[in-house]
């Protein structure tokens, strides 16, 4: 073996990863070559160096606080996600389970059998009720731009429990959305509790998309959001949204 | 599941402590921040979606965690090496050591300065403690490459730790 084939294969042969074989020609190289042993004893040091360097350099890292927010926040939306999901497939359930006792009642109507009406209310009973799917969904299709970010409201839903604003934040002034400060949502004049704001930013760029949870609003209270500042860029944006129309949901 | 949390509120709290090392990690594989930032985020993500799935408990959370920030960090990578390369202003860093960096950064300064090519197998070899054949094939190259890589990158480096050793002694 030549000096320059043993001191390409070095790296591999210090950390014992060539085939047998080989391990023994440079073995036996390094016996009889006093330069490239001293290579390699040199370039042991170096991994080493290396080794022990790069693995400090990166203990000793923090994460910058935007990069954690903006982690906590997919990390909710991604969250937020697997409950809605839970949600919808609850619900499908209990639809498709309601639709067998339908079929179930009918059945009984035309052969009556006790039995089979049991086990079907039981297997309804059992059924986790998570989430009201007859949510007031309200449209708003509202967009307003300051300094350089529009912010698009899309819809606002109403339940018994909260109130959800759907809304959007595409950034064109160079200013980072991570931070949206101060997002409020009254009604009546009153500001509802910020239930949670996950957003999700899409990895390939574009508008960022956050789901606002607030608390339950009355009926026919006048709704508005207010969003005070995203980033450095102060606002407010201010939006009228649509009233709650039904009460008792 | 830890009684009382939910599965997000469990995962935060084992990530927490390990953010700043898997974004360091990242950063070193990928040679800049934003693209280290992007990289952190997919991988939390993607590690979130199969929590479910991490066997040996808490203690098994860091090394499970950094497998799958290694595997998105080179994903971009060799993303990366198909497209046609952009100078970045993170490459354009001065040839010369910078005056005044700690003693335990000068390693990094070093790394850093290398070509992409070059930086990416020393971390991966250096840091992360991969074979030379899973380097290979997580950054799709012949393992020639990657041998012949790891040479010119060793060569480079010892060049630019002797002088930074050199700069360091002289100041003193």
């Amino acid at each position: 073996m030549s000096c320059d084939q043993v001191r390409q294969d070095l790296v591999a042969y210090l950390n014992d990863e060539l085939p047998a074989q080989n391990m023994q020609s440079i073995a036996a190289h390094l016996t009889a070559c006093p330069a490239c042993a001293e290579e390699a004893s040199t370039l042991r040091q170096m991994c080493q160096r290396l080794t022990e360097g790069l693995r400090t350099w990166v203990e000793q890292g923090g994460c910058p606080p935007e990069v954690e927010r903006q982690i906590r926040w997919a990390l909710q939306a991604e969250a937020e996600a697997d409950r809605m999901h839970a949600r919808t497939i609850t619900w499908r359930t209990i639809g498709t389970a309601a639709a067998a006792v339908a079929a179930a009642v009918l059945l009984v109507t035309i052969t009556p059998v006790g039995g089979l009406i049991r086990n079907i209310t039981a297997s309804v009973g059992q059924t986790e009720v998570v989430g009201n799917p007859r949510a007031e969904v309200r449209p708003v299709g509202q967009s307003l731009t300051m300094n350089g970010i529009s912010v698009e409201v899309n819809e606002v839903q109403f339940t018994a429990q909260e109130t959800r604003v759907l809304y959007e934040v595409e950034n064109a002034g160079g200013v980072s959305v991570d931070e949206l400060q101060a997002v409020q949502l009254f009604a009546g004049g009153a500001p509802l509790t910020l239930i949670s704001s996950p957003m999700v930013k899409p990895a390939s760029g574009g508008a960022v998309q956050i789901t606002a949870t607030f608390g339950a609003a009355q009926a026919g209270q006048p709704v508005t959001l207010r969003i005070e500042r995203i980033g450095g860029a102060h606002g407010p944006w201010i939006f009228e949204l649509p009233q709650r129309m039904q009460s008792g949901k | 599941m830890v009684r009382g949390m939910t599965a997000e509120q469990e995962f935060f709290a084992l990530l927490q402590p390990e953010q700043g090392k898997l974004y360091r990690t990242a950063w070193a594989i990928l040679g800049n921040e934003a693209d280290a930032r992007d990289a952190l985020q997919e991988a939390v993500i993607r590690a979130y979606r199969a929590f479910r799935q991490l066997r040996g408990g808490p203690a098994a959370f860091p090394a499970w965690m950094r497998r799958i920030l290694v595997n998105q960090a080179t994903q971009i990578l060799r993303r990366r090496a198909k497209v046609i390369p952009v100078e970045r202003p993170e490459d354009l860093s001065p040839e010369s050591v910078v005056d005044g960096i700690p003693e335990e950064s000068q390693v990094w300064d070093a790394v850093r300065r290398l070509d992409e090519r070059y930086r990416a197998v020393v971390v991966l070899r250096f840091l992360n403690d991969m074979s030379l054949e899973d380097i290979a094939q997580a950054l799709d190259i012949p393992v020639g490459t990657v041998k012949s890589r790891l040479h010119v990158a060793m060569k480079r480096l010892r060049e630019m730790l002797q002088e930074a050793d050199e700069e360091r002694r002289g100041a003193l």
